[in-house]
C-alpha cells in the first residue's frame, strides 16, 4: 500500500504518452484521460493483485476509459480525426530533438485506427508480450498478431510507400469489430 | 537437411523477442542457413523474396525509430494536478493537524500546499528528464549492435581502443579486458550522444555467446553521484549510475545478480584510482 503512490507515479509519463498517441496529440484530451485512469487505478487498488508489471493493468484501464469515451463521442471522434492536421502529434515535442523522420513516422502513426495503433505503441514502444497486450485489450493473442502486422505494413507503406493513400475513416468501426 | 523459411508471424514475433527459446532457436538455425547461403554465393532459396535477416532487420527497425520518435514525450514534466489523486490517505491524526493547520493559517497555508504540489511534478520530471534519455539511448545502442554477427564492434579489442575512444570523449577510457561471469571484451565504438558530447559502448560476451553493453557519455549537466539502478526491460535489463559529469549503464540479457557483479566490477574500475574524486576519474589504459 506504501508504495502505491510511487508504482503510480512512475507510470505517468508512459500513460500520459500512450495517451496521447490515442488522442493523436490533443493534450488537454490526454491528460483528462490519464486522470481518469490515475483515479480509478486508486478506487480499484485492490483488484491488481501485484501479480506482475503495474503498467499492463493500467493500460487495459485507460483502453476501457478510452473505448467508453469514444462510444459516446463518436461522431465528435470522427469529425475530429478526419480534421486532424498532418502531424499534430508532435506540435509539442518538436522543440526537443526530433528530427525529420520522427515527425513524418509519428504523423504517420495518427493515420492508423485507432486498434491498430494500440497494439503497435504497446508492443513495439511500451515492451508488452503478445499476451500482456492481449489481456490489455481484451481481445485474443491472435487478434493482436494479426492487428501488429496489419499496423506495420500500414505504417511501413505511409512512411515508404509511393502516393500513400490516406486512409479512410474506420477507427469507430474497428473500435467496435474485434479482429 | 535445410531448416525451413519461418513463417511472417513467427518473424514477427522473432523480432519482437516474443519466441520461447525452441522456436528462437529454429529462427537461429535458419538465419544461419541463410548467411551461409550469401557467403558461398548460392542463389536464395526460390520464393524468398528478401532475406529472412532482412525482414527482421526491417521490423526491429520500425520499432526502434517508433520507440525513439516517442521517446521525448517521456520526459516531458507531469503536470500537478495528475499528481493529486495519488497522494497516499494521510493517517487519522495528520489529516486532523492539516485540518487545524489549514483552518489556523488558511490563505496562506492553501497557497502553500498547491506550491508543494507543483514542486512535486517539477521533481518527478527532473527525475525522468535526462536519466530515461540516457538509459534509453543505452538500451537502443545494445539492442541494434548486440544481434550483429558480422560487425558488433566497430574497433576490435586489442587495437588501439582505448586510445582512441580516450581520444573522442575527451576523458581516459578505461576497458576492462575482463568482468565477472566470465565476460570478455570484444571492442567497442563511438555513439551520438549528446551535442557535443559523444558516447562509447564496450562490448563484452561470455562463453556461451551472451553479450553485455557498457554505455558511457557525457551527461548534460552535472549530476550528484547516483546509487545502481536497474531499469528492467524485456529482452535486457539495465544497471546504470551517474558519477558527476559522467554516465554509465550495463547493459546485458543475464540474471539480475551478475549483472550487478559485472556493474560493481566497472564502478570500482573507474574510481579505482580516485576515491573522493572531482572530474573524471579513471586512469587512461593505453
Amino acid at each position: 500500500m506504501a508504495d502505491r503512490h510511487q508504482l503510480l507515479t512512475e507510470q505517468i509519463p508512459h500513460l500520459r504518452r500512450y495517451a496521447r498517441v490515442l488522442h493523436a496529440g490533443r493534450m488537454a484530451d490526454a491528460d483528462d484521460l490519464v486522470q481518469d485512469t490515475l483515479e480509478r487505478a486508486v478506487n480499484k487498488w485492490g483488484l491488481w493483485r501485484g501479480v506482475g508489471s503495474v503498467r499492463p493493468w493500467l493500460f487495459s484501464i485507460m483502453h476501457n476509459l478510452f473505448v467508453d469515451q469514444c462510444a459516446v463521442r463518436q461522431a465528435q471522434a470522427t469529425q475530429a480525426l478526419d480534421d486532424l492536421p498532418d502531424g499534430a502529434l508532435p506540435a509539442q515535442a518538436a522543440t526537443q530533438e526530433l528530427r525529420l523522420e520522427a515527425l513524418e513516422l509519428l504523423a504517420a502513426l495518427q493515420r492508423l485506427s485507432v486498434p491498430l495503433r494500440e497494439v503497435l505503441l504497446l508492443v513495439a514502444v511500451e515492451g508488452l508480450s503478445y499476451a500482456e497486450t492481449a489481456k490489455a485489450l481484451s481481445v485474443p493473442t491472435g487478434t493482436v498478431m494479426s492487428r501488429l502486422s496489419r499496423a506495420r505494413s500500414q505504417l511501413w507503406q505511409l512512411t515508404h510507400g509511393e502516393g500513400a493513400q490516406r486512409p479512410a475513416l474506420r477507427v469507430i468501426d474497428g473500435q467496435r469489430s474485434v479482429g | 537437411m535445410n531448416p525451413q523459411r519461418p513463417d511472417r508471424d513467427i518473424l514477427m514475433a522473432y523480432a519482437d523477442g516474443q519466441l520461447d527459446d525452441v522456436r528462437r532457436a529454429e529462427v537461429d538455425r535458419y538465419l544461419e542457413h541463410e548467411a551461409r547461403l550469401a557467403q558461398t554465393g548460392e542463389p536464395p532459396p526460390p520464393g524468398a523474396h528478401n532475406p529472412v535477416r532482412a525482414e527482421i532487420a526491417a521490423l526491429q527497425a520500425q520499432n526502434l525509430a517508433l520507440r525513439e520518435a516517442l521517446a521525448p514525450l517521456l520526459d516531458e514534466p507531469v503536470p500537478a494536478r495528475l499528481l493529486q489523486p495519488l497522494a497516499p490517505p494521510a493517517r487519522p491524526w495528520v489529516r486532523a493537524a492539516a485540518v487545524a493547520l489549514w483552518i489556523g493559517v488558511g490563505a496562506v497555508a492553501g497557497s502553500l500546499i498547491t506550491r508543494e504540489s507543483q514542486q512535486d511534478g517539477a521533481v518527478v520530471a527532473a527525475q525522468n528528464e535526462g536519466m530515461q534519455h540516457f538509459v534509453h539511448q543505452a538500451e537502443l545502442a545494445y539492442a541494434v549492435y548486440t544481434p550483429d554477427a558480422r560487425r558488433p564492434v566497430e574497433v576490435r579489442e586489442g587495437s588501439d581502443l582505448t586510445t582512441w575512444l580516450s581520444r573522442r570523449l575527451q576523458r581516459p577510457i578505461v576497458a576492462p579486458d575482463a568482468l565477472p561471469g566470465g565476460l570478455v571484451l570484444m571492442g567497442g565504438r563511438l555513439l551520438p550522444g549528446m551535442p557535443g558530447k559523444p558516447a562509447a559502448q564496450l562490448m563484452y560476451q561470455d562463453a556461451q555467446g551472451h553479450r553485455v553493453t557498457v554505455y558511457l557519455r557525457g551527461m548534460a549537466k552535472p549530476t550528484a553521484e547516483t546509487s545502481f539502478r536497474i531499469v528492467p526491460g524485456k529482452q535486457a535489463s539495465t544497471f546504470y549510475w551517474v558519477d558527476r559529469q559522467w554516465g554509465y549503464a550495463l547493459t546485458g540479457d543475464l540474471p539480475r545478480a551478475q549483472l550487478l557483479d559485472a556493474a560493481r566490477a566497472l564502478y570500482q574500475r573507474y574510481t579505482a584510482d580516485d576515491p573522493a574524486p572531482p572530474g573524471p576519474t579513471a586512469a587512461p589504459q593505453a
